[in-house]
């Protein structure tokens, strides 16, 4: 860059520091220290470098490749949650007739989100209350006593309870992605398609689906993300109890780094998750430029 | 310091006189330059002196709230009267509920009598955040650690502590005469039984008790009566035949939590395993001729004699971890054997009258239904007393009567379970001081100010009535001769003071996990859960306990380079 260039853009150039000073200390330096102390054994006072020891524990604990098999059926789940529920109710709102009542319908799926996720937790936390919970009660009331059950305390029901969290699973983002994709496809080709007898099924399988892609990828990865850095509401409902039947690898993180000052296989286990995470969106992203 | 400023003017006056006047020679000026020179100093010392004087005069006319600050004023103590009179803060680090609101009012209570020094109270959510806290920040040379902090919190063991300069040992400190309490020492102000609790490995004195902490099981009385029970149980068999009457009442008959990370049952597990390996205790005492050994250790464990009705037998014996790996490889405690059998036998019947949902519900969730009358009873600790009445009074027509049982005995003695449980009985708020001294010595010594205030009996009564007042956790019964409570709260209160405390190491040599590790525990638990869901046997359930004794217990072994043989230099 030129001196006069540089000169005429100072101003700019400084007003960005504070910012970029902030986005290294804070996110970049943490992310950089967690890598060097992931070969260390760590616990915030001393400090010894064990090369790849961490993650050979790691891959040798039962209780984190439990915690493997479990994250991989929460994302699977959360995935196909995010990718078939919103769809569904964006495609009926879109269908039914009345702007009113489509505006209704639509505030009405994107308000929760401005519920913090923490309510939300807390609440199907008291769904599924063995005593008091709405679930226990509903069946007590119509006389399927017998059926009641501790439906996060027993290892049998825990990891489906979790999953079955947030029923009937349309998150507003997914919704709204779905819903504004559908708005702007081209009506006159769906409309063409109609007069040539194309029934409503067939126009959602082979026109809707295949123009909506691109936000199921977009989706697919967010979705991703989230369940893998997913560990407040597992944390809540049942602390990957009972047992280890609920735990997940960044709940294992969380134990071995706050629980036991375990910070470098804390770091390690990020570190995995991390360059998961990493290694798919680098998929996704050069799949989307592929196509598009 | 007005007077010292006029006597500044007046010379200043003179001088500038003199310059008017331009007589006098250079050698004059320059005399009198020196001579003005020494007077300012003079006067500035002087100045100075007579305002450490006044201040002094204020602290003593100070009105305080309570009788430790009147005792005070007649007789101040040595530490503070020598106090400079620079404002300083010193930090008192303790756990969210913990005394929080008492402590409180003892900083207010010292502020005003040393308005010189504030006493910030730091609180900390939980232990772990706390422990991780202090040692993070004395590594990084302890300029941001508190200065008054819980020993049993600190992350490593109290020696340790006291090698690596984090805390202070308090040997001649608890020895020094208390100006709050009529010059009586800590050491004498303090019940004796519980000093032995407060050496290091290297026989330092490293904390001053200041409470009792218990565990127990607390029950409702109303709900109990309603059963047709009139007595708490005080025999395991005795426990179960009155659950499941409470279970055919239609109430919960026991509430606890085995949550991971609160799981209550860690405390029941460690009296069986004290109960039935009490016998081999004195196998992990460090011993003469031991590497670890020192005279003052000699001195303490040399008084240590294993009698099976002496549950007291090893108060503030010196152990060696080494040695006590040493003991589990020898085998000698049969983990698979008979006691392990009835006590895990007796933990399962236990789990059938347990709330449902017990292995994920929350410790606050278990006693809600205590409280809300749902469980007849709750297996918790002395700290839940003050937040009980509490409740209690706010439940007002629907309070229950209550109390609070032991850990029961066997009806039928067994041998390999000889004389009486015991259970957890040590001094709950250990205070201890942090080593600043090369930080800020005269930081150091107000802490130690502080602490002796906190201990008058006049004040360790005001943060008692305090707490139980605003409903969070008093410990347990005090250890400060002199602080009394009501009949009532000592009532509920000793109700916990089992005969001995159990010694939680030996738990090692039959369930493993040395370090405590979160998601060992996990582990663990998982296991425990199949064994009382009957998805394995008895024996299936031993047999893997074993297995995860010594895989925990190798690697724990392993880590600390250790051959098991106590002689060699560690």
């Amino acid at each position: 860059m030129s001196t006069s260039r540089l000169r005429k853009y100072s101003i700019s150039y400084l007003f960005l520091v504070p910012s970029f000073l902030f986005i290294f200390t804070f996110l970049y330096y943490p992310v950089i220290l967690a890598f060097i102390h992931s070969f260390t054994k760590w616990n915030l006072v001393t400090s010894e470098w064990i090369g790849f020891d961490n993650f050979r524990v790691m891959f040798s604990d039962s209780v984190f490749l439990t915690g493997a098999t479990n994250q991989l059926i929460y994302t699977v789940t959360d995935i196909l949650k995010a990718l078939i529920f919103p769809l569904v109710a964006a495609e009926l709102i879109f269908l039914i007739g009345g702007n009113k009542i489509k505006y209704l319908f639509r505030t009405g799926f994107i308000l929760p989100m401005l519920l913090p996720g923490i309510v939300t937790i807390l609440l199907w936390q008291n769904i599924y209350d063995p005593n008091n919970g709405l679930i226990n009660q509903l069946l007590i009331a119509v006389g399927l006593d017998s059926w009641t059950h501790a439906w996060l305390g027993d290892e049998t029901t825990s990891i489906w309870s979790i999953v079955f969290f947030g029923f009937p699973f349309i998150a507003g983002l997914p919704f709204l992605i779905y819903y504004a994709a559908i708005g702007g496809m081209n009506q006159e080709q769906i409309e063409a398609a109609r007069i040539d007898g194309a029934n409503r099924w067939q126009v959602f399988t082979k026109m809707h689906i295949p123009f909506l892609i691109p936000q199921f990828k977009v989706i697919t990865i967010l979705t991703i993300i989230s369940s893998l850095q997913d560990f407040v509401k597992i944390m809540v409902l049942t602390a990957g109890g009972p047992g280890v039947s609920t735990t997940n690898p960044a709940m294992i993180m969380y134990n071995a780094a706050f629980g036991s000052s375990q910070y470098g296989y804390g770091s390690a286990i990020g570190v995995s998750l991390f360059l998961v995470i990493l290694v798919l969106t680098f998929f996704n992203l050069k799949f989307l430029k592929t196509d598009y | 310091m007005s007077n010292g400023t006029q006597e500044e003017l007046s010379v200043s006056n003179k001088r500038h006189n003199n310059d008017l006047k331009g007589e006098t020679s250079m050698k004059k000026r320059q005399l009198s330059s020196m001579l003005l020179a020494i007077v300012m100093v003079l006067v500035i010392l002087a100045g100075c002196s007579k305002s450490n004087s006044n201040s002094n005069g204020t602290e003593s006319a100070s009105p305080s709230g309570s009788k430790a600050s009147e005792t005070a004023s007649d007789s101040p103590s040595a530490s503070a009267s020598e106090a400079p009179k620079e404002e300083k803060t010193i930090v008192f680090s303790t756990i969210q509920n913990y005394y929080t609101d008492g402590l409180k009012k003892a900083a207010e209570d010292y502020n005003k009598l040393h308005p010189e020094t504030k006493v910030k109270i730091d609180i900390v959510v939980d232990n772990p955040t706390y422990t991780a806290s202090f040692q993070a920040k004395m590594a990084a040379g302890g300029d941001d650690a508190p200065d008054i902090v819980h020993a049993n919190l600190l992350g490593d063991s109290p020696g340790n502590n006291i090698k690596k300069n984090f805390i202070l040992p308090l040997n001649d400190y608890v020895k020094e005469p208390n100006p709050y309490n009529n010059g009586t020492s800590l050491w004498d102000g303090v019940d004796g039984a519980y000093w032995p609790y407060a050496y290091s490995d290297a026989g330092d004195i490293f904390m001053v008790p200041f409470d009792l902490v218990g565990t127990g099981f607390y029950y409702n009385k109303d709900l109990f009566a309603k059963a047709g029970i009139t007595e708490a149980p005080t025999t395991w068999e005795d426990m179960f035949a009155s659950f499941q009457k409470l279970k055919d009442s239609g109430v919960i008959p026991l509430a606890l939590t085995q949550v991971p990370g609160q799981d209550t049952t860690g405390w029941m597990i460690g009296a069986f395993t004290d109960w039935a390996a009490r016998s081999l205790l004195p196998e992990v005492f460090v011993q003469p001729g031991d590497a670890r050994n020192t005279p003052d250790v000699e001195a303490i464990n040399s008084k240590v004699k294993y009698a099976a009705d002496n549950p007291f037998f090893d108060i503030g014996a010196v152990e060696d971890p080494e040695r006590r790996m040493a003991l589990w490889k020898s085998g000698k405690y049969d983990m698979q054997g008979a006691a392990e059998k009835k006590y895990w036998s007796t933990l399962k019947e236990l789990s059938k009258y347990l709330q449902p949902g017990y292995a994920t519900m929350s410790d606050a969730d278990s006693y809600k239904l205590f409280i809300a009358g749902k469980a007849a009873a709750y297996w918790n600790g002395s700290w839940q007393v003050g937040t009980i009445l509490k409740d209690q009074k706010s439940l007002k027509d629907k309070a229950f009567a209550w109390g609070t049982f032991k850990f029961p005995d066997f009806k039928t003695p067994d041998p390999n379970f000889p004389d009486h449980p015991r259970g957890i009985l040590v001094p709950g708020h250990q205070i201890a001081i942090t080593n600043k001294m090369k930080n800020d010595e005269d930081k150091v010594a107000r802490a130690k100010d502080f602490v002796k205030f906190l201990f008058s009996p006049a004040e360790a009564q005001v943060v008692y009535t305090t707490t139980i007042e605003a409903g969070q956790f008093v410990q347990g019964p005090s250890l400060v001769k002199g602080v009394t409570l009501s009949d009532e709260v000592n009532s509920y209160l000793t109700g916990f003071i089992t005969a001995g405390n159990m010694n939680q190491g030996i738990g090692q040599i039959a369930n493993g996990n040395p370090k405590g590790e979160a998601n060992l525990n996990s582990e663990m638990k998982a296991l425990q859960l199949q064994y009382y869901n009957d998805k394995i046997s008895l024996e299936e359930f031993l047999k893997k306990k074993a297995a995860f004794t010594t895989k925990t217990n190798e690697n724990y072994i392993a880590e600390n380079k250790w051959d098991l043989d106590p002689k060699t230099n560690p």
